[in-house]
């Protein structure tokens, strides 16, 4: 298989000798990687059970070329997702007031917007302590990779890797449904064709002076759950901004004449644009909104739409992605978790409009025993869950205001997707 | 700063008089004459309601007409609502959406503000410290699932406004209560609770963790702002933004308000919330009067104020109404509707481990929580009684959490 968007990651336990290559026979994993230079056994074995042994130039994410056009952008410093203890001293919740979770969708989702063709694959170093690893933890690798997208080299504990090649009982069945489930996901794959929802743009070069704040404005935004798509300033199009809610341009330099003129374009017809003090100037002239007085912006009306400047530069970008959502409204989030604890969503719709999809990640995972529900915005006219690993599918209750229907969801571990059919499309 | 008259077209002559009396005359007339002043009375109206649809708006204009009507308080003027959206708008008691468990309904504030404006009131302002932030009302009430349009369009000139921080307005406005005070002599509030002519508190017929009953006169402890009286407030002046709850500055007094706003009457005083939260609760509706109660007992929730409060958590559907003009003695009449003595003391049901604001607040001279002098008209308590604690199936509320 030749096609390296088809191959299914997996990285090769460092105590793993050839006969393992055996393990993967009737698995989806089809490409091995290694932490150093593979075993000259290993990869003869490999390559004559026609597996993938790529070459990968793993690098941090602001170090990917990502103007090459073909391979793999393999990116290192990824998070291990789950619930982190790092946040405040009390490990009970970062600076955004909420249990902090290491979650990797907006690096997915940057890393999809800037590789174009190319597969995007994220790793990152194991916990310290890999027996705090369960096996809902790896099937969580690769879920998370799989709603954004992207793609997430399985790893395996030393333990369990042991385990598995000494054919323990227990072993081989978990690591039979690491396979289910990679299975299970690829067998899925059609939604990474399905658009993410997203009303909001956060547009920077990502590069240089603005690389810091734009990464951690989009940590920070996915953080809040907020949906947005990252784009590129020299990549812009009209065409990226229909049906758009907001754009904020997160970059120091005023806006070029050509982003100047597609922003001006999306604020005139009814969007809103948040710029630095830098492209102020280009807005002089525009009259204030006589609304809510805003702590860090002056909203001007532009058209049918607004511009938002703001009185100083950008430089905190959890305050920054708030602002953005809030002057946009929370209005135009596609979907809306009670109760959500640890779970977190990420809504695409199908290209024809009929039908959008929640992936809803735990990153708990472990199975929850509350009551969850989901809020769409927007009427439906059907919902159907699809639970990893699981070949049926589930039709979920509506309840509630039609204009803003309810569905609670069913208790899981790792992965849920709730597709919807819109009632207009 | 504008003064507020205790509503005294909705009382007696006599009533009025020992109302005034026990607010300015007290020390004098006691002193000299050995007379103790009766707290004001007001009459409580209660109407069954079974559900938040269209009876909803006709029953609370019939249970307002029934206390005199609206027009004389409201016409021209401006009015402030205070709803009561505790909580974080994602937690949720279930399933159950938050309007039917903690949260005051939306059809509640939309019938209200319909009635206000059939009155005559020029603007009419909804207003929360909504729950650790600083986020704009209605953003508020989209994270909650709610729709606020509806609510915005119930009349001409509605707003909203999260009274945690400045808001529409440029500094905060300082209100002192007349009384003094337990806790604190006045507080620094948004702009909009001191430029709002009637004040309008929405309350939820609902138990509480540490004040045993919330009704309408701890709703108004939400009109604290939090940049000055919460976890995250600035030392000296407010913070820009609300970071926080209110329980290390006003619960357990551990954090002192920003300077520029009045501090406490004595810092030595107990640092406990059993001890301080009634005193403040009062402190606050002698600074900030409330010239209307409404509080919404149709569907709500047994077991605490909010979904986090303890084990014994359920909901209910009292079905019921209540409101009037003096707090005291409408929060009195609900608290009777709850099943429990309003004339209770610490100790006793509600106020198993707290004291009784009620009583600290008829202390005060607010209003009377004394169910016998309470005109009740509607539906008798008896009639519209549903016993919060036999629902629940004893203890109290948050015991065990």
């Amino acid at each position: 298989m030749s096609n390296s968007a088809e191959w299914i990651p997996f990285e090769w336990p460092a105590a793993w000798k050839a006969e393992q290559v055996g393990l993967l026979h009737d698995t989806p994993f089809n490409a091995l990687c290694f932490q150093g230079a593979p075993p000259q056994g290993v990869l003869e074995a490999a390559k004559a059970a026609g597996l993938n042994v790529p070459e990968l130039d793993w690098k941090a994410w602001k170090g990917i070329d990502w103007s090459k056009s073909n391979g793999i952008a393999a990116i290192s410093d990824g998070f291990w997702p789950a619930y982190s203890y790092k946040g405040l001293a009390d490990g009970s919740a970062g600076p955004t007031g909420e249990p902090w979770l290491d979650a990797n969708g907006w690096l997915y989702l940057y890393a999809r917007e800037r590789a174009g063709e190319r597969a995007v694959w994220v790793r990152s170093d194991p916990p310290e302590d890999p027996r705090t690893v369960r096996q809902p933890h790896l099937h969580l690798l690769m879920a998370e990779a799989f709603t954004y997208g992207g793609r997430r080299p399985l790893w395996l504990p030393p333990e369990f890797a042991a385990a598995v090649a000494a054919g323990a009982e227990r072993a081989i069945t978990d690591w039979k449904k690491l396979g289910d489930t990679a299975r299970w996901l690829q067998q899925h794959e059609a939604w990474h064709a399905w658009p993410a929802v997203a009303p909001l743009v956060l547009l920077s070069d990502f590069s240089g002076d603005n690389e810091y704040l734009a990464g951690e404005t989009m940590l920070l935004a996915a953080r809040k759950q907020i949906p947005f798509r990252p784009v590129t300033t020299t990549q812009l199009k009209a065409s990226d901004l229909v049906g758009r809610r907001a754009v904020a341009y997160l970059d120091q330099a005023p806006l070029s004449p050509k982003l100047l003129a597609l922003l001006k374009t999306f604020a005139s017809e009814g969007g809103l644009v948040l710029v630095g003090p830098a492209s102020a100037k280009a807005f002089a002239g525009l009259k204030p909104v006589t609304a809510h007085p805003h702590p860090r912006f002056d909203i001007l009306a532009m058209g049918k739409g607004r511009m938002a400047l703001a009185r100083a530069a950008f430089d905190d970008a959890w305050t920054l992605a708030e602002d953005a959502h809030l002057l946009m409204s929370r209005r135009y989030d596609p979907v809306r978790l009670f109760n959500g604890g640890l779970l977190h969503t990420h809504t695409v719709g199908s290209v024809d409009g009929h039908r959008s999809l929640v992936h809803i990640v735990n990153y708990g995972a472990e199975p929850f025993f509350h009551a969850v529900v989901l809020q769409v915005t927007r009427p439906i006219r059907s919902a159907k869950s699809y639970l990893s690993g699981s070949t049926e599918t589930k039709t979920l209750e509506i309840s509630g205001d039609p204009a803003r229907p309810e569905i609670v969801i069913p208790h899981f571990s790792v992965y849920l997707a709730v597709e919807l059919e819109n009632a207009h499309a | 700063m504008p003064e507020y008259p205790c509503h005294r077209h909705a009382l007696s002559r006599r009533q009025a008089l020992a109302g005034l009396g026990s607010l300015a005359l007290t020390p004098f007339v006691s002193k000299l004459q050995g007379y103790v002043p009766q707290a004001p009375t007001s009459p409580v109206s209660i109407a069954r309601c079974p559900s938040y649809g269209a009876e909803l708006t006709p029953t609370l204009g019939r249970m307002l007409d029934q206390l005199g009507g609206l027009g004389k308080l409201v016409a021209g003027k401006t009015v402030a609502i205070k709803v009561n959206l505790t909580g974080s708008p994602r937690q949720r008691l279930g399933r159950t959406p938050s309007e039917l468990a903690h949260y005051t309904h939306p059809a509640v504030i939309g019938s209200t503000i319909r009635l206000l404006a059939a009155a005559g009131a020029r603007r009419i302002r909804v207003l929360e410290g909504c729950f650790c932030c600083s986020d704009p009302l209605e953003e508020f009430m989209l994270d909650a699932g709610w729709d606020p349009n509806p609510l915005l369009n119930a009349a001409p000139n509605v707003e909203m406004e999260n009274t945690n921080v400045l808001g529409r307005g440029k500094r905060y406005l300082r209100l002192m209560s007349p009384q003094g005070g337990y806790v604190f002599k006045g507080f620094d509030f948004n702009h909009a609770w001191a430029e709002s002519d009637v004040v309008v508190s929405i309350a939820k017929l609902k138990e509480h963790a540490t004040v045993g009953i919330t009704l309408g006169m701890k709703n108004m402890f939400g009109a604290t702002p939090i940049t000055i009286y919460g976890d995250g407030c600035g030392k000296d002046e407010p913070s820009l933004e609300a970071k926080g709850g209110r329980g290390s500055t006003m619960h357990e007094g551990a954090v002192a308000p920003s300077k520029s706003a009045p501090q406490e009457v004595d810092p030595n005083s107990p640092r406990r919330g059993d001890y301080r939260m009634p005193r403040i609760v009062v402190d606050v509706c002698a600074a900030r009067p409330v010239h209307l109660t409404i509080i919404d007992g149709i569907s709500t929730m047994i077991g605490g104020e909010g979904p986090w409060t303890g084990p014994r958590m359920k909901i209910a559907s009292p079905g019921v109404l209540i409101a009037g003009f003096n707090p005291v003695c409408t929060d009195a009449i609900g608290t009777a509707v709850m099943g429990y003595d309003p004339m209770a003391k610490r100790g006793q049901p509600p106020f198993d481990v707290c004291d009784s604001f009620l009583e600290l607040a008829e202390a005060r001279g607010l209003g009377t929580r004394d169910p016998g002098r309470i005109e009740v008209v509607g539906v008798p308590v008896k009639d519209a009684l549903f016993d919060f604690r036999k629902y629940r199936g004893g203890g109290f509320p948050g015991e065990g959490s």
